[in-house]
């Protein structure tokens, strides 16, 4: 039975728990927590006021006004909820890559930042969901808070591992019509796959008001081709094979693929997508701290 | 376009090798998964083409490269325009002059220099057109004609040069010169050329050079063209000498002598002399010798039991790349018994005669000598040559024929020795230029001893009998005759005042004693003196002893026959080789002595009656080849060094141009447009390698911006959430 500790130290535990993950937008939540709510209720940061209708708590009767004007107001607060984070990671063939022995593979990479990203949510007592696809929804836990429900997250994280071909429009989509209420996603890819559907995909979170981070993982040698003879190259997730001297093609790959990277970050940027390429040449740790302390800061 | 070296043009196999390389480095292609082949599909359409473009355009340049290396290096020669119009087809009369004399086996590399000689010879009958004509000599110090008439049969000509041999003879260019000459004078067509193979020392030139180089040769105009076999700074050194101070060997003698070595390099010499007698090596002496200079090296050795008249031996250092002159040869004669011809005039009874106590005396002792008494009469015509010595005992007068048969003994190396009497005409000594003084007039001496004084102590005559601590006793004579010295006569012993005793004079190789006594009592009691015997014994063996020394003889030297030999016998002369010839009788013992060693004259009945020893000539030892200026001067010529150029020089004769030096420059330029187009690739390539993508960007846009869907014009957003979100 895998556990936290197989992805985070103590040392990387204790980093990451003065982090916090917020959402950029309302979430809506089962419980009451830190985090805005769509809807007014009981808590301390004033919204607006109304016109009083029977029925209304006189407590929230703005008395003020009433002298002012003689007329009821009734003051209302922003409700705060608790927030829901669906993690989801791309299991693909193409996320069993790495470019060394050294490094993990994107899969596990994306592991490693979901086991971050879930201590800390479940530290800040937010519910955590979890979701794996391929060119299907493999496998899905639903939003849920407390320690047992983080272990099993964990548990379901190191069950699987990254095969079959992506089909991430579909498989997106479907999960968007399951997540009803606003929330947090979180989707780790490395996107390759046909962009439109991507976007799609992602579109329709948005369009559900979902708060959507997209990060994008990619190896170090993908980013680099940095391999130094010539090669037969095969297709992780088909199996096809090209035969091609990356010395020759290197500069042309890198135009290709920061072609490919600018036209996610522009889509990305365009429907308000917190976009991220990830390389997992930086440690995971550092990147969680820095990530969320940087989103932190922008959205003060 | 032909080659001058075209075996070279193998090397085009090694073009082979990039190629080679070329197939194995795509054979090494490796199988690398990647996470999708997306963008390389992409890249793969845009890029492998021209990858495939340039890595066979490398490849070609490359090989481009090797080939126009190998092709110069096989020395490319073209014909130009003008050849073609003008000199291409002019016939030729050439004459190949291979110097084939000892020098030339020095060895070059693996090779000789003979051999390199005979193959570019050969390289140049192969240059020859079908008409050119070529005759073929071969010299030393006498031209040797292979191909006399000049051939147009050009495989005749490869047969004679093919069979041209080293000699040991020395070079002298001056008969092979002319003999070169007189072959192309014969039929003079088109242009003629006298190819001289030589290491070209500066010996094989000194001949009257106007005697060669004359009118005739002036007419004729032959270009002389002077091919080296290379350009090696030569190292040799020699034996050029052996000389013994010990006239001749007996059983368990000591025996001295003194071997030249000479060095001929520019680098000292350091070696080692053996001294052998047959196999049996007697001394071994270090050598130690400045650059261009000769060492003396003194050496004794025990003489060993020896058979026969004569003891052969050599001195020889370590062998260079010339080992034919590192050994000299030398024959030391054994001791033999002196054979005395004693003259006197008289009969009765034998101690009554002139010469009973030379006779007693030269008998006396185991090694006596055997003695012949013969009239001055018979002395006209008595062959006087097989004696070592002939004593003149008080005999009357020297007859004018027999004064110019003695002088001709004398000459030859033997010796004559005279002791006046009363009834010796002194008149008609006077006329005999041969002795070492006149006689004047006969003195009287007061009774008593005289005593003697040596004037010459260290002569041969006084060794092992006569010094300081036994000197020449004193004679009691009561004649002697007053003597007027000629200009090469010595006094060896005088007595009283200054009377000369014992006169002495070198005559060629040969010796004049004139003993200033009677061979009787007449003039005093010397033949009673101790004395006498030792002084007349002395005076046998010195005349075994040939003071003037044998000359020495060289290969190519004639060998005349000494006047010693029994001629009334068949002889038969064996040389170094084993070949047995006749000898003629009044002729030359060998016109030509063409190998160094021993030769030995053979007698029917008495077997080895002579020997004598032929070298190699000192001279050709040096191999310093003569200098263009001094050789300016003796001719002119033109001096090719080497196979190759040899080659260029054949080519550029015919008009030919070389184009190597084009095809060389011609693969600099391929090789550096090779590498500018190499780091051009590795500068696009870089590029790649330097272009990197940035990660961990954030979106510019700021937060919470309201969501507008990409797909659509307008913004897709639920009703309300755009004001939440601004909210936020």
């Amino acid at each position: 039975m895998a556990g936290i500790t197989d992805f985070l130290t103590p040392e990387a535990m204790r980093k990451l728990e003065s982090l916090s993950v917020r959402s950029r937008y309302v979430s809506e939540g089962s419980m009451s927590g830190a985090h805005k709510s769509p809807l007014k209720g009981q808590s301390v940061e004033f919204a607006d006021r109304r016109e009083y209708v029977k029925g209304d708590n006189l407590r929230h009767l703005d008395w003020k006004v009433f002298g002012r004007t003689e007329r009821y107001y009734i003051r209302q607060f922003e409700e705060e909820t608790s927030l829901r984070v669906n993690v989801i990671i791309d299991a693909s063939g193409s996320m069993n890559y790495s470019g060394s022995k050294d490094r993990p593979t994107k899969y596990g990479y994306a592991c490693r930042v979901a086991a971050a990203l879930g201590y800390i949510v479940s530290k800040q007592q937010d519910s955590l969901g979890l979701t794996l696809y391929d060119n299907e929804v493999r496998d899905r836990i639903p939003t849920k808070g407390g320690t047992r429900h983080l272990r099993l997250f964990v548990e379901r994280l190191a069950s699987h591992e990254a095969r079959n071909v992506t089909d991430t429009g579909k498989a997106l989509h479907a999960l968007a019509e399951q997540l009803s209420r606003r929330g947090l996603i979180v989707l780790m890819t490395d996107c390759f796959d046909d962009p439109d559907a991507i976007f799609n995909a992602l579109a329709h979170f948005r369009k559900k008001m979902h708060d959507v981070i997209l990060l994008q993982i990619l190896d170090p040698v993908e980013l680099e081709l940095s391999i130094d003879r010539v090669a037969e190259f095969i297709d992780l997730e088909t199996g096809e094979k090209l035969e091609i001297d990356p010395t020759h093609a290197r500069l042309e790959y890198k135009k290709e693929l920061q072609k490919f990277i600018d036209q996610v970050r522009e889509k990305c940027s365009v429907m308000n997508v917190d976009y991220r390429l990830v390389s997992t040449s930086e440690t995971f740790e550092d990147f969680v701290h820095q990530y969320l302390n940087e989103r932190r800061r922008m959205s003060l | 376009m032909s080659f001058l070296t075209p075996w070279l043009l193998y090397g085009f196999g090694a073009l082979s090798v990039p190629i080679v390389i070329h197939l194995w480095q795509r054979k090494r292609i490796v199988p690398v998964p990647f996470s999708t082949l997306r963008f390389l599909k992409i890249v793969a359409a845009r890029t492998s083409r021209s990858a495939k473009v340039e890595n066979l355009l490398l490849l070609l340049l490359r090989c481009l490269i090797v080939a126009l290396v190998i092709a110069a290096a096989a020395r490319p020669v073209v014909s130009t325009e003008s050849t073609k119009l003008f000199g291409g087809s002019v016939p030729r009369s050439i004459a190949l002059v291979i110097d084939r004399s000892m020098s030339m086996g020095y060895k070059s590399g693996d090779e000789t220099r003979l051999e390199l000689a005979k193959r570019q010879a050969q390289a140049v009958i192969d240059d020859l057109k079908s008409g050119d004509e070529v005759a073929v000599i071969a010299i030393n110090d006498q031209p040797q004609m292979l191909v006399a008439e000049p051939t147009i049969d050009h495989g005749v000509a490869h047969q004679a040069v093919d069979s041209v041999q080293l000699t040991e003879g020395r070079t002298d260019f001056s008969a092979g010169l002319r003999a070169a000459r007189k072959a192309i004078g014969q039929k003079a067509r088109g242009v003629k050329q006298i190819f001289l193979f030589t290491d070209n020392q500066e010996g094989a030139w000194q001949f009257e050079h106007a005697a060669i180089f004359d009118d005739g040769w002036k007419q004729l105009n032959p270009k002389l063209v002077i091919v080296r076999p290379d350009d090696l700074t030569p190292v040799n050194s020699s034996v050029s000498k052996v000389r013994f101070d010990t006239p001749f060997a007996a059983t368990g003698s000591l025996v001295r002598g003194v071997a030249t070595v000479e060095n001929h390099s520019a680098a000292p010499l350091r070696d080692l002399i053996e001294i052998k007698l047959g196999a049996d090596r007697v001394a071994q002496k270090p050598v130690e010798s400045a650059p261009g200079s000769a060492v003396d090296i003194p050496f004794e050795f025990q003489a060993p039991t020896v058979g026969g008249r004569w003891v052969q031996g050599a001195a020889s250092i370590s062998g260079d790349n010339l080992p034919a002159d590192d050994r000299f040869f030398f024959s030391l004669p054994i001791y033999q018994a002196p054979r005395v011809l004693i003259v006197e005039q008289g009969d009765g009874p034998e101690k009554a005669r002139p010469a009973f106590f030379l006779r007693k005396a030269l008998s006396a002792g185991s090694a006596g000598a055997p003695t012949k008494v013969i009239t001055p009469n018979e002395l006209d015509d008595f062959p006087v040559e097989p004696y070592s010595a002939v004593f003149l005992a008080g005999i009357p007068n020297i007859s004018d024929r027999s004064s110019v048969r003695l002088s001709r003994y004398i000459e030859s190396g033997g010796t004559v020795v005279l002791f006046p009497s009363d009834q010796t005409d002194i008149s008609s000594l006077e006329r005999i230029d041969w002795l070492p003084a006149k006689p004047l007039k006969l003195r009287e001496l007061p009774t008593g001893r005289l005593p003697a004084r040596p004037l010459e102590p260290q002569h041969p005559l006084f060794a092992d009998s006569w010094d300081a601590n036994t000197p020449f006793p004193a004679l009691p004579q009561r004649k002697m005759l007053d003597w007027e010295l000629n200009k090469d006569g010595r006094v060896l012993l005088t007595l009283g005042d200054n009377l000369p005793f014992i006169l002495f004079a070198q005559r060629g190789t040969g010796r004049v004693i004139v003993v200033n006594a009677s061979p009787d009592r007449a003039w005093g009691d010397f033949p009673l003196t101790p004395a006498f015997l030792p002084l007349v014994q002395q005076i046998g063996r010195l005349s075994m002893s040939r003071t003037g020394k044998d000359a020495v003889l060289s290969v190519g030297d004639p060998v005349p026959a000494p006047l010693s030999l029994p001629l009334d016998q068949a002889l038969t002369l064996k040389t170094p080789k084993g070949e047995s010839i006749p000898i003629q009788k009044g002729g030359m013992l060998i016109e030509r002595a063409e190998q160094a060693g021993f030769y030995q004259v053979i007698s029917a009945t008495e077997g080895e009656v002579h020997q004598f020893v032929v070298n190699i000539d000192p001279k050709e030892s040096n191999l310093t080849p003569i200098s263009e200026e001094a050789l300016a001067k003796i001719v002119p010529h033109e001096t090719v060094t080497g196979t190759d150029a040899l080659r260029l020089w054949l080519a550029q004769s015919r008009g030919m141009k070389p184009l190597w030096p084009l095809l060389l420059l011609l693969a600099l330029a391929v090789f550096a447009g090779e590498s500018i187009y190499s780091n051009l690739l590795a500068g696009k390539r870089s590029q790649g390698e330097e272009a990197h993508i940035q990660t961990g960007r954030l979106n510019k846009r700021r937060f919470g911006q309201p969501f507008r869907d990409p797909t659509t014009t307008e913004s897709a957003a639920p009703e309300g959430a755009e004001q939440e979100e601004a909210a936020v």
